[in-house]
């Protein structure tokens, strides 16, 4: 990364706050738990229905919780960014990072793969009725995915 | 007491977590994951309750249930871990004491709620035992991390 823009990154008005402000880092990280809680939690229903696991919830009524893991996703996009501002140093030269970014990213193409190649046909399914193959594939890379991300992130403080 | 608490701390378990170079990194790791899986099913259980999503049949949320209590059993497991390392610290923090109240309180709760559903309770009634189990749930989860703060 680039010593100028580091160093334009640590000095937004954010990143004095997040380091001024002897609440706004606890609080920014509970935002981020709850987030990132929020978000498993909705993408649990959806991924395990899709897997199978879930066959009671309705396919096509659970996509009704796609825009909660959109919030979810944009408190975390948000507050992770906070983080960042307030230390760029810390996070783009550590480990746990650099892959929890690459895991995220990978994560929002295999969401693309899902909304554009598998939505249509998971929303005509019938109570109980098995998704396909690739459908499956999908939801399950996303739990994988996410659960690794979560790991990853917990470790930054380890990896440093 | 305090004896109990320094035997805890001298444990095998005790001196691992604290003492090896990733006893601790790894416990708090799987202690996020598992905190996933279990406030995620309760958050997205008491939403439906209170009315997102409504198109979803509240009882289809047991399916997750299973996965939640396996999110439970990572963090019965890894918060084990991490007491043990720090008995004598975390057991004197009021933050921790707060933190198992409300997880107690939010079990309870949820447990409650599941049964008025299943009896077909007051719609009322059951709306505030969940906002009650929510808040709860929250409540763990902020007190937990503000654990490292205390």
């Amino acid at each position: 990364m680039n010593p100028a823009i580091m160093t334009w990154l640590s000095s937004t008005p954010v990143s004095d706050a997040m380091r001024n402000i002897f609440w706004m880092w606890p609080v920014m990280e509970n935002l981020h738990f709850l987030g990132l809680s929020i978000m498993f939690g909705a993408l649990l229903a959806v991924d395990l229905r899709v897997i199978g696991l879930a066959p009671a919830i309705p396919m096509r009524a659970a996509m009704g919780l796609i825009p909660l893991v959109l919030i979810a996703f944009s408190i975390n996009l948000l507050t992770g960014l906070a983080f960042i501002l307030a230390d760029p140093y810390r996070y783009f030269y550590n480990l746990a990072f650099q892959w929890k970014i690459g895991l995220i990213f990978l994560a929002g193409v295999n969401a693309l793969w899902f909304w554009f190649g598998e939505h249509s046909k998971l929303v005509l399914l019938g109570p109980g009725e098995q998704a396909d193959f690739p459908a499956k594939v999908i939801a399950g890379l996303s739990l994988v995915i996410w659960v690794a991300v979560i790991l990853l992130g917990r470790l930054i403080p380890y990896l440093e | 007491m305090m004896g109990l608490l320094i035997w805890i701390e001298e444990s095998g378990l005790g001196i691992y977590v604290r003492e090896d170079l990733w006893g601790f990194a790894i416990a708090l790791s799987m202690h996020a994951v598992g905190m996933a899986a279990v406030l995620g099913v309760v958050v997205v259980t008491n939403l439906r309750v209170l009315g997102y999503v409504s198109d979803i049949p509240v009882l289809s949320y047991t399916n997750l249930f299973p996965v939640a209590w396996l999110g439970f059993a990572i963090n019965l497991t890894s918060g084990i871990m991490l007491y043990a390392s720090h008995a004598t610290e975390y057991t004197y923090q009021a933050v921790f004491m707060l933190k198992l109240g409300l997880l107690l309180l939010g079990g309870i709760l949820m447990k409650v709620m599941m049964n008025f559903i299943r009896a077909n309770r007051d719609a009322f009634q059951v709306k505030l035992i969940s906002a009650i189990c929510l808040a709860s749930w929250v409540g763990a989860v902020i007190t937990g991390r503000l654990m490292a703060y205390a």
